[in-house]
């Protein structure tokens, strides 16, 4: 157990970058130790001078060093910056990409539901989700439309999350699954127990068996409907992500 | 040699015509009589056939009839003879350090004569410029002016000659001088009074930075009766060196290194030390009535040789 969690890049790739960052320091540092030459007449005089002041040289060199390992313990912190660590985190939470489906028949009313719209039910259950997690479990709120993309970075604060889902608007274009899945895969690389929470009205099917890579998933999730869901089943071969929860809106 | 290019040549070490006639005036001084071997426009300890009258003495069977003073046998009845003052030549020996540290202030690509863009100039240079103009004022008084080489041995000599015609002479042989190797002023100057028995005036041309000190070398002159005299070229950066920060020092003789970092308060120590150096030689010749000047690379030579030098009490 590590007494924090990177929310930001991995260790994989925050390692390589100390290290060039060490090696670029300490090249710095051996290059401002080559000191300029000057030619003086009679080092005799020089010697007199420096022997009165030979205990503050070497205070100096001990500055040196100092201001050497000061500079690699900045770059150290900067470094691990780049990680995003939490404290009294554990790596046994979940890594959850949120996939609300924002297309044009999201923006459908729910006829049993007066004043709701399809997204309206989504949200709710991506609340619903959100509020459910664990305390090591982050996620991110990914906007399922033309152009998939992120609304935010990983957190495991729900008010940052429910920032996130309220920024989720319908657009009057198709989802592009198979991008948001690629994204999703990109997002969740490297982190421990990735998830993918699907939101959406099933609408998705005919653009997905386009796009079929092989790789297995797991629905996880509920459907209010069994028609949607077994759409939203049927593309269980899109994407080689490990895990895959699909919430069906009907 | 043709008229050209010794003009050229004199051009090169920094004289021009105008300031060769300024120096044609001056007199290098000796404050001793020293006994030369040539007539010349120096009094001596004995009376000859000289202008200036010095005395009369009684005529003896055998003394030249033409120094009879007819007028005094004419009033007393008496035979004298005049006397004059013997005129002599004086030996000017100009020792000029040549050691590496007299390198200071130079660039590869600047002869050694000349100034850089910057207006400084090698220390052997400004010393070079000194040496010449002092032969040239010797030259000019039909005085003897012998050049010598000072290093960790006396080398590069100049032999003694007379008359202003040896003056590029002199200028070759300035400009052939390369500086090298260390500063042993009791070494070269004990060589150069073992090897020297006409005595005369021994002006040292230097920076007198000498590992081993400097007094047994001008002691040395003293005790062997030539009259010394010192001039201490230093470089204005020695005095106040403008770098800061890590500095690697390289004693310019001894190649020998040490690493500091340059504060100000150590460059204030160091021109305190430098300052009580140059204080201290000068305190020593006084001590010792050798003629002593400081002059910085700074201070044009023409400057030096026309007004500090005559102040200095080298030359009049």
């Amino acid at each position: 157990m590590t007494p924090f969690t990177l929310l930001g890049l991995p260790w994989g790739q925050l390692l390589p970058i100390a290290a060039a960052g060490t090696a670029m320091l300490t090249l710095l540092y051996v290059l401002r130790q080559r000191r300029r030459r000057l030619e003086v007449p009679f080092s005799p005089l020089w010697q007199k001078v420096l022997g009165q002041s030979e205990a503050m040289s070497l205070w100096q060199k001990l500055l040196r060093l100092l201001s050497l390992l000061l500079q690699l313990v900045v770059l150290g912190l900067l470094t691990l910056a780049l990680g995003d660590p939490r404290l009294g985190r554990t790596s046994e939470g979940r890594s959850l990409v949120l996939l609300i489906d924002a297309s044009a028949s999201m923006q459908a009313q729910i006829p049993t539901l007066p004043g709701k719209s399809r997204l309206d039910l989504s949200r709710a259950a991506a609340e619903q989700l959100i509020r459910g997690l664990h305390g090591d479990d982050l996620a991110v709120v990914v906007q399922l439309d033309g152009r998939p993309a992120p609304l935010g970075g990983f957190s495991d604060d729900e008010r940052e999350l429910m920032t996130q889902l309220g920024q989720v608007t319908a657009k009057d274009t198709s989802a592009d699954l198979p991008a948001a899945l690629l994204l999703a895969q990109a997002l969740l690389q490297g982190r421990p127990h990735p998830q993918v929470v699907l939101f959406s009205d099933g609408g998705l099917t005919r653009q997905r068996s386009s796009t079929n890579p092989s790789g297995s998933m797991y629905v996880l999730c509920h459907c209010r409907r069994r028609l949607s869901c077994n759409r939203a089943m049927a593309t269980r071969r899109l994407h080689p992500l490990r895990c895959v929860a699909i919430v069906a809106i009907a | 040699m043709d008229q050209t290019a010794a003009s050229t040549q004199a051009a090169q070490a920094g004289f021009d015509q105008q300031f060769l006639k300024q120096l044609e005036y001056l007199h290098v001084v000796a404050k001793k009589v020293f006994a030369g071997k040539s007539r010349a426009e120096r009094r001596s300890r004995g009376q000859g056939s000289g202008i200036e009258f010095a005395d009369h003495r009684d005529y003896t069977a055998g003394d030249d009839l033409r120094y009879l003073d007819w007028s005094v046998y004419g009033r007393m009845d008496r035979l004298l003879l005049r006397l004059f003052e013997q005129e002599e030549d004086l030996h000017i020996y100009l020792l000029i350090d040549r050691s590496a540290s007299m390198r200071l202030g130079g660039r590869p690509d600047v002869p050694m004569l000349k100034r850089s863009g910057e207006g400084r100039i090698a220390k052997l240079g400004y010393a070079a410029q000194v040496t010449a103009a002092l032969a040239y004022v010797g030259l000019a008084n039909l005085d003897r002016v012998a050049i010598y080489g000072l290093g960790e041995r006396l080398s590069a000599e100049l032999p003694a000659s007379r008359g202003k015609g040896q003056i590029f002479k002199v200028f070759d042989f300035l400009a052939g001088l390369r500086p090298e190797g260390k500063t042993d002023l009791r070494a070269s100057i004990g060589e150069f009074v073992q090897r020297i028995k006409r005595r005369g005036i021994a002006i040292v041309i230097s920076d007198f930075y000498d590992h081993s000190g400097y007094e047994e070398g001008l002691n040395l002159l003293r005790y062997h009766r030539f009259e010394p005299a010192a001039i201490q070229i230093i470089d204005p950066v020695e005095v106040n060196p403008s770098v800061r920060g890590d500095i690697e020092i390289v004693d310019m003789e001894t190649g020998e290194l040490r690493e500091v970092t340059l504060s100000q308060s150590l460059i204030d120590a160091y021109k305190k030390e430098h300052t009580q150096y140059c204080e201290t030689l000068a305190a020593f010749c006084k001590s010792r009535s050798v003629s002593y000047i400081r002059a910085e690379t700074s201070l044009p030579f023409d400057d030096l040789t026309l007004s500090a030098l005559r102040q200095g009490g080298f030359i009049r």
